[in-house]
């Protein structure tokens, strides 16, 4: 079993700027993610990172990832499964793989919504998707549809509707009141985008894969692809098992040094409670966990 | 020549074949490139490893019915043995490496 004075949980943004931290910081670090990159790693274009006017998410998570490494650092493919403290170490616990670390990073993001609807689970890899960087280029010159107004919901339109024949973006609202208006704009700009509003997915229709969805108003819509972009939460099942409270939305709350309830477990980025969230407010609170966990640890030391 | 699936079916006559459909937006790809790749190491011999660039081989992803990254497939004797989508490359390698303990490989 391996010791380290701190072991990070979650590979996006949050988790891997901790770690630059912590490495420069010469700590014994380890970076345990089952995303490289985190949800950035899935955006088509990243335009707000400074020092780049444009990136693709793949890139950028690629330029994040071997810079932890490039300071010695462990970035492992693992989910992880439990996070249990003992005496003053915490024993965390993956498939067929324990780490022991003196603080935990907990920078675990968050997991998609989705959209609650029968079949779902079937469909998901035949035909349902939730990333359209990775799955768009199945459906080109087919008929597609994305369910979700916001930002990401009229991105991925846009994206797709260079890629497939004809794109239907459902929205539950009466506009895309919840895009940036130069993304909304794009949608108004694109002929091939079918726009249905107050509508919600009530139904996945299809065989042994998708073929169609029908909507809150009854409408019926023939797909060969369905995209899900209605946001994301982190994952309450993880968090209540190694004893974390969450607020009544379900995200963790940590204090303005990151620290959380457990002493010794901090949490960076988009599992915090936190109402601007983007991979700069991520990269900044894992920084400020890696500062504090590292103060812990020198006074530990003294 | 491009390949197409009859081609794979009959080469896995030969040798077991494990083929991974990936894209170059797949960041799930991306973070298990490692541990397939080791897991390929570790196979060597027993079965024939193929990657395929879905973007650049679109026939193949029809005929082989593959809708996401990454999608594996497991080919023996020329049928398809098991397929794996999305985020299963943990129960790739249970299988591949069960398959092998018992002889099917």
């Amino acid at each position: 079993m391996e010791f380290y004075d701190i072991c990070v949980i979650g590979a996006g943004p949050a988790g891997l700027t901790a770690a630059i931290y912590a490495g420069r910081y010469n700590l014994k670090t380890i970076v345990l993610g089952r995303v490289f990159g985190g949800t950035i790693s899935m955006a088509h274009e990243v335009g707000n990172w400074p020092g780049t006017e444009k990136i693709s998410g793949a890139d950028l998570a690629n330029n994040m990832i071997n810079h932890v490494k490039s300071l010695g650092i462990e970035v492992l493919p693992k989910r992880v499964e439990q996070v249990t403290k003992v005496d003053d170490m915490f024993v965390i616990a993956c498939e067929g793989f324990t780490v022991n670390a003196k603080k935990v990073i907990l920078a675990c993001g968050t997991k998609r919504r989705q959209l609650n609807v029968a079949r779902e689970e079937e469909f998901t890899g035949n035909g349902l998707s939730y990333c359209n960087t990775c799955d768009g280029i199945y459906f080109k010159d087919r008929v597609v549809g994305v369910v979700g107004g916001g930002n990401a919901g009229c991105s991925s339109a846009n994206e797709l509707a260079g890629v497939a024949k004809q794109v239907h973006i459902i929205c539950p609202e009466s506009s895309f009141i919840f895009a940036e208006p130069i993304r909304s704009k794009l949608i108004e700009d694109n002929s091939n985008i079918v726009k249905h509003f107050n509508a919600t997915v009530v139904e996945l229709i299809g065989d042994d894969r998708l073929k169609g969805v029908k909507l809150s108003d009854g409408t019926v819509i023939s797909l060969a692809g369905l995209f899900v972009e209605i946001g994301a939460e982190p994952d309450k099942v993880f968090l209540t098992k190694i004893g974390l409270p969450i607020n009544k939305n379900g995200y963790v709350v940590a204090d303005s040094k990151m620290k959380t309830s457990i002493p010794g477990l901090f949490s960076a980025g988009s599992v915090n409670h936190n109402n601007f969230d983007q991979a700069i407010s991520a990269a900044f609170q894992g920084a400020l966990a890696a500062n504090t966990a590292y103060k812990e640890l020198k006074g530990d030391k003294k | 020549m491009t390949k197409v699936m009859n081609d794979y079916l009959n080469d896995s006559k030969v040798k077991p074949i494990l083929i991974e459909f990936w894209s170059p937006g797949c960041a799930i790809c991306k973070t298990i490139e490692g541990d397939l790749n080791n897991l390929v190491n570790e196979l060597a011999g027993k079965v024939e490893f193929v990657k395929i660039d879905s973007p650049e081989n679109m026939p193949l992803l029809i005929e082989f019915d593959v809708y996401s990254s990454p999608t594996f497939f497991i080919l023996k004797d020329g049928a398809i043995l098991q397929k794996f989508k999305g985020d299963s490359f943990g129960k790739v390698k249970e299988a591949l490496r069960t398959m092998v303990l018992y002889g099917v490989l």
